[in-house]
């Protein structure tokens, strides 16, 4: 977890006026200056293009390897100051496909301005390839003394979401022969990206924790898991995978998670990562930076408001979800509806896809949405709803896995879908039609990185949710009961390593068998 | 894309905006605007929202109004204010994220809820 990584995002907008800028007609290299913003996770600092500044006359050549005047530097450099952002250099390899290299000339040009740039800026110069052949893309991060850190990734957030990778520091995994129908599906070079992409599961209730389980038997190899909770009773109808035991030795659903996703994963070196906050707070929003993609599986308007933030301000697709049982207030069931959207750039945000009411986020920040004595003098409609079905609960899990495939595989070339809505009393799946606001606050801070809106906070109920399990840890009867647990456990995990182990050799058996026979 | 100025130095420069000064005072922004009917109407009435309501302003807007406590209400959810003498209610915002000027938006708000007072 120490280690510190750059990368680069931009928006499917920003990609495409790049690529008419930089890929010419005439085959010739070309060159742009584009202003960034830095959004900084615990781990990965990101940096999040926002404006082209262009070229203009006699201020860059283009024959040959494209050359640029200080005047042009120096002027792309007031616009970002102005503007409190960071200055990128980016240029074209007419020619090149897969992650590009810097040629030495590439490599000086970029070096001589960025002791500049970080001077004028206060932020260090990214220096960004595009290939022409495949638009693949490769970027690095200079320090202001000229040495460059490559980035582990480019990605570009448009109807799907594309990653260009960087095979040195995020090498692809090894295809499992326990992954081959899935494989099967999309191809060896899907898998590939899907498998690196890192993933933030948040909330691990009924949904999030079988979209965490169903992400690491697809083999992704970095699962993120954040939730503070800890398993009830009332949860095991939904917490498949869960027990008794569980409640009884008062385990966190991030716990219970770890374990039931470490046995799921067929990567063969997978990295669960815990995180045992509230996306609410600083640590949590942190955290959440280092993904490429976070599932929303919360129902609270705080958290959801801090997810909708960051999808707009720091350029990490957020796939949010959830389901409303229509019950009759004397018991029995009228419908339920469930929901799927990607928040992104191009598509509403949950605000103005009705799905997040804003008035509400400062009740939820206080606890006040959990006070039954402030709920009853104030608006008995304000209790959130608790109703779910654990038989339909899948059903949620269904859409957001759908909506996922579609915007990282792009089935023939199509994205995310757009907001989705089944009804369970008709069989019915819309498409909404939801559109964003023009004035939305959320939208509006596009790629704004760490000048996001103060979102985060202190949050209360997940201090004292920690708490009481550091309490619980502590009583006797759960120490014996986790030693006897933990005993199990580790039984089980080394049964699975020589399951896996056997595997291994018998399929290298097999093919040398095959090898033999001549097949 | 030009993102509000926001926060709560966004919330001030946009009341200014519209010729409301307003002042912070125990961690509450208060100002003056006009009741346009009710009890108070006519009449300038003090009002703050906290700073620390502010951060995520303006998607997310305040919740609480503070008042001095002789604007009362026949019903009202109530807490202590910061700001000495004052309370503050419970009066959350309806369809709130599509204002072109939210801080205008926010006062229409606000003279509503002064022209509920008793």
């Amino acid at each position: 977890m120490s280690e510190v990584s750059a990368s680069v995002a931009m928006t499917g907008e920003t990609d495409r006026a790049l690529r008419t800028h930089l890929l010419r007609a005439d085959g010739q290299e070309d060159v742009c200056l584009v202003t960034y913003r830095r959004s900084q996770g615990s781990r990965r600092c990101s940096a999040l293009l926002r404006e082209m500044v262009m070229p203009g006359p006699g201020e860059r050549s283009v024959h040959g390897n494209a050359s640029f005047t200080g005047e042009y530097v120096m002027r792309a450099v007031d616009v970002a100051r102005s503007a409190e952002c960071g200055l990128a250099l980016v240029h074209s390899h007419p020619g090149g496909s897969g992650w590009q290299r810097m040629s030495q000339p590439d490599a000086d040009a970029e070096r001589s301005y960025a002791y500049l740039v970080a001077q004028l800026t206060g932020l260090p110069m990214i220096g960004l390839t595009l290939a022409g052949r495949d638009a693949h893309w490769s970027a690095r991060h200079w320090s202001s003394d000229g040495v460059a850190s490559w980035a582990e990734n480019v990605r570009v957030i448009g109807s799907s979401l594309r990653t260009s990778w960087n095979d040195d520091i995020r090498p692809a995994p090894r295809a499992e022969p326990s992954q081959m129908r899935t494989i099967s599906g999309w191809g060896e070079g899907m898998q590939k990206d899907v498998a690196r992409l890192r993933v933030l599961v948040v909330g691990l209730g009924s949904v999030g924790l079988e979209v965490a389980l169903r992400l690491a038997a697809t083999g992704v190899e970095t699962i993120g898991l954040m939730d503070f909770d800890t398993v009830e009773t009332k949860n095991l109808d939904r917490l498949i995978g869960a027990s008794a035991v569980d409640v009884w030795l008062g385990r966190s659903k991030l716990d219970v998670a770890r374990r039931l996703v470490t046995d799921a994963a067929t990567a063969s070196a997978p990295r669960i990562e815990l995180h045992d906050v509230s996306i609410c707070e600083p640590a949590g929003l942190a955290a959440a930076l280092d993904y490429d993609l976070i599932f929303s599986c919360v129902d609270r308007p705080w958290a959801r408001a801090v997810l909708n933030t960051v999808a707009y301000s720091d350029l990490i697709p957020v796939i949010d979800g959830g389901i409303h049982i229509d019950a009759f207030p004397d018991g029995g069931m009228r419908s339920a509806t469930w929901r799927s959207h990607v928040v992104r750039p191009g598509r509403p945000c949950l605000s103005c896809n009705g799905q997040l009411d804003p008035s509400s986020v400062a009740l939820d920040r206080e606890g006040l949405l959990d006070d039954p004595a402030y709920i009853a003098a104030a608006d008995p409609t304000l209790e959130p709803a608790r109703q779910n079905v654990a038989a339909l609960s899948v059903s949620v899990v269904a859409s957001l896995l759908s909506q996922f495939v579609s915007f990282v595989v792009a089935p023939g070339g199509e994205g995310d879908p757009g907001p989705l809505q089944y009804v369970l009393s008709t069989h019915s799946l819309e498409v909404l039609d939801r559109h964003s606001r023009d004035h939305c606050a959320f939208e509006q801070g596009e790629a704004v990185g760490d000048k996001r809106l103060m979102v985060v906070g202190r949050h209360r109920e997940a201090e004292d949710a920690r708490a009481y399990q550091r309490w619980s840890a502590r009583r006797p009867e759960v120490r014996l009961g986790r030693a006897l647990d933990h005993g199990a456990l580790v039984v089980r995990a080394a049964l699975v390593r020589l399951a896996r182990a056997r595997e291994v050799k018998r399929d290298s058996e097999e093919d040398l068998a095959r090898a033999g026979a001549g097949l | 894309m030009t993102a509000p100025i926001a926060g709560v130095d966004g919330f001030i420069s946009g009341l200014r905006e519209w010729g409301i000064e307003a002042t912070v005072r125990h961690g509450v922004v208060t100002f003056v605007v006009a009741a346009i009917d009710g009890a108070f109407a006519g009449r300038p009435v003090e009002v703050g929202v906290s700073v620390d309501e502010l951060g995520a302003w303006p998607a997310v807007p305040p919740h609480w109004v503070h008042l001095p406590s002789d604007v009362g209400f026949v019903r009202s959810n109530t807490q202590a204010s910061e700001v000495p003498g004052w309370v503050k209610h419970s009066r959350g915002t309806t369809a709130w994220g599509d204002a072109a000027h939210p801080p205008q938006a926010y006062v229409a708000h606000l003279r509503a809820v002064v022209g509920e007072a008793a």
